[in-house]
């Protein structure tokens, strides 16, 4: 039996996010995540204040009992006599780097200079992560080389993408690669012949696991860029669910660096601030024009300001429905690739919907 | 100019050192693996005292502000002097003046640490080692509730305090903390019960024990000049981690969310504080099923990251500005530039 002079406590890190049919209820800690209809939203406000004799008073005796169950049950809070001490937790979001995170395009014929010198630039501005893609089959030699002598101040991590190569000793290439550059944390292996995942012990360094991840989808240009689904929802702890909540979730403090050496937001947009072989990643991030999407945050973003998702969604402004510009001339349209209605609460096959057709042509055009 | 006092690779000092890099404000970072420390000049009358570290000059009147988190002076001092200065083959007195040398050394170090900090620091070398003992009876004097707390050395006082008690055991000073390589070795507090018993000598070591508090949970409260950041541990559910929360349980993380102390509580912590002259620290505090609040230990050095993170707190933005307040307190905006020989 409940007492009900006492409180259910929801813990705070459980951070509850309405949308237009139904609510996330995000555990930041344990990263989970529980879909409920948005009736629940305001009984999930009223547990945060209120006994839950109080709370009786409002709501069904079987509907609040049922839903203090789900709470224990799932570890999301616990009964106790008083709340006051438990404040909400602050989704305040700063940091030190000028840059966090970085996605550089090569291709067989990169200039290993340039690219040195790019990812040295990079450390400079206190880059975190580097995502280095390749569409096309690599000379995996020229990535040996990439990295030797390589030293590094900022950099935690760089994973690289790659194509699929029909050699007997790839597997085993790949790994010398992730033995002798520790940095390296992650591989991914697109337009494989199979789905697998070597996560073996010759991975395992002082600094973590390292993984390599084979995948048979094609990953052939940028313009593969962009998908959200149910899959590409990823929820953060509270560091990084704050950044989603007060900064845009693809694109702050991001650079990129095309196949061309065009720096840009982000390789699958068009528009360019410079070249890597005229302009420094220094003075490009100096520039507040191009700094201009990072404070685009979901609430700002037209339909997705009303889904629940808004906060564990990795968006995209390459691609979108084309439907809304703000004052500043930015783009708030809904992503292009997104296949959720918040309104019906229902996932569909993005390009298929008839909505969307215009937006798709316009892409295909370019 | 800031000074800092740390070891190499801290995870914490590379974040305060992120913050004041973010706020422009230039720092000196002493781990206390650092080799090449040197005392360049040292005249007390006209108020000299130059330290040479790494090729850097650092006239210590020039130092503003100080963080101690880890090392001191004493450690890195130490290197310098190399006794292989005390001549071979003195026999017993070789090692006798060896030792006197390091005294020697010793007493010096601890002055320049005392000059540098100054008033004018955030955490101390001079009360790194905080007696555990010291501060369990500080505690109760100030009204807090501590655990019933013995020491014995004999298996029979063990066995008629097990048999009165359920107890748990911890190191009375420092754990150890220790990485090789491979390995990293670390003590963690440990309940003894009949079942441990025969693991026991009939005499041993003198140990603390103390009797284990029915928890409804853990506070660990981060504590920097005049303000606390608490944060609650909902650790008694798991039982890995009912006994030393630090046990993590990877799968299953403890629930670690924002608290506040009642002001009784914390006002008691501030005159602890006060009474032993920290201006910083991490206390240890337990509640029980009453709403009794325990008082388990207070750590001097704060490994505050560990409550910031799950809490977004910020601590270590917050240390960097407090550094850089002291630091223009001190100097009233004027900051003399670091000069490299």
């Amino acid at each position: 039996m409940i007492d009900t002079k006492r409180y259910l406590l929801i813990y705070t890190d459980v951070i509850s996010v309405l949308g237009a049919k139904n609510m996330l209820l995000m555990d930041t800690s344990r990263k989970n995540i529980y879909s409920l209809p948005c009736s629940y939203f305001s009984l999930i406000e009223d547990f945060r204040k209120k006994t839950i004799e109080v709370i009786k008073e409002t709501y069904s005796e079987s509907e609040t009992t049922a839903f203090i169950n789900f709470i224990i049950e799932n570890d999301l809070g616990e009964l106790t006599d008083s709340l006051h001490e438990f404040p909400k937790i602050s989704s305040n979001f700063y940091s030190t780097e000028k840059i966090n995170n970085s996605i550089i395009e090569i291709h067989k014929d990169s200039d290993i200079n340039s690219l040195k010198k790019i990812i040295q630039q990079l450390d400079d501005l206190d880059c975190r992560f580097i995502e280095i893609r390749s569409y096309s089959i690599m000379n995996l030699a020229l990535i040996f080389e990439l990295f030797e002598n390589f030293k590094c101040n900022s950099l935690r991590g760089i994973t690289l993408l790659l194509q699929y190569e029909d050699c007997s000793d790839f597997t085993k290439k790949l790994k010398s690669l992730m033995f002798k550059f520790p940095i390296i944390t992650k591989i991914y292996i697109h337009s494989s012949i199979e789905n697998k995942i070597v996560k073996d012990e010759e991975l395992f360094t002082n600094i973590g696991t390292r993984i390599i991840i084979f995948t048979t989808q094609k990953i052939h240009s940028n313009k593969c860029c962009g998908i959200i689904n149910e899959k590409s929802l990823v929820i953060r702890d509270i560091y990084g669910t704050s950044e989603n909540i007060n900064f845009n979730s693809c694109l702050y403090k991001k650079i990129s660096i095309d196949v061309n050496g065009e720096i840009k937001n982000c390789p699958s947009m068009s528009k360019s601030y410079g070249n890597i072989k005229s302009n420094s990643l220094k003075e490009i991030t100096a520039n507040t024009s191009f700094k201009k999407y990072w404070n685009i945050n979901k609430d700002q973003i037209n339909i997705c300001q009303d889904c629940e998702f808004r906060y564990i969604c990795t968006d995209c402004r390459a691609y979108t429905e084309r439907t809304h510009i703000n004052k500043q001339g930015l783009d708030i349209s809904k992503p292009l690739k997104c296949g959720y209605d918040p309104y019906t609460g229902k996932w569909e096959e993005w390009s298929k919907n008839p909505l969307k057709a215009k937006a798709i042509k316009a892409y295909e055009n370019n | 100019m800031i000074f800092i006092f740390s070891s190499k690779d801290d995870f914490t000092t590379n974040k305060v050192c992120d913050w004041l890099r973010y706020y422009e404000h230039q720092y000196i970072r002493l781990n206390k693996e650092t080799q090449n420390v040197r005392i360049e000049e040292f005249d007390l009358g006209n108020d000299l005292i130059i330290l040479n570290i790494e090729g850097y000059k650092i006239n210590i009147k020039d130092i503003t502000a100080v963080w101690f988190r880890r090392g001191g002076l004493s450690d890195v001092l130490s290197e310098w002097n190399d006794p292989i200065h005390i001549p071979k083959n003195l026999g017993i007195i070789q090692n006798i003046l060896s030792h006197k040398i390091k005294n020697e050394i010793n007493q010096l170090a601890l002055f320049i640490q005392f000059k540098i900090e100054n008033g004018k620091n955030i955490g101390s070398y001079f009360n790194k080692g905080l007696n555990k003992l010291k501060m369990l009876d500080l505690a109760k004097n100030e009204g807090f509730k501590i655990p019933d707390t013995f020491i014995v050395s004999k298996l029979d006082e063990l066995e008629s305090i097990l048999s009165k008690n359920e107890v748990v055991t911890k190191a009375i000073s420092d754990g150890l903390y220790e990485f090789t390589d491979d390995t990293a070795y670390y003590t963690y507090t440990e309940e003894i019960n009949n079942s441990t018993l025969d693991t026991f000598s009939d005499s041993f070591t003198p140990s603390l024990l103390q009797s284990k508090i029915q928890k409804k949970i853990e506070i660990r409260s981060f504590y920097l000049v005049d303000r606390f950041y608490s944060m609650a541990i909902f650790s008694q559910k798991n039982k890995k981690t009912s006994t030393d929360y630090r046990k993590y349980d990877s799968e299953i993380p403890n629930r670690m969310i924002p608290y506040e102390l009642p002001s009784n509580i914390e006002d008691m912590l501030i005159r602890i504080y006060e009474k032993v002259g920290l201006n910083t620290g991490s206390a240890d505090i337990i509640v029980d099923e009453e709403n009794n609040f325990y008082f388990l230990e207070i750590n001097p050095v704060g490994q505050f990251t560990m409550t910031s993170t799950p809490c977004n707190y910020y601590l270590e933005k917050e240390v960097a500005l407090e550094l850089i307040r002291i630091k223009n307190e001190t100097t009233k905006g004027k900051d003399p530039k670091i000069k490299k020989e």
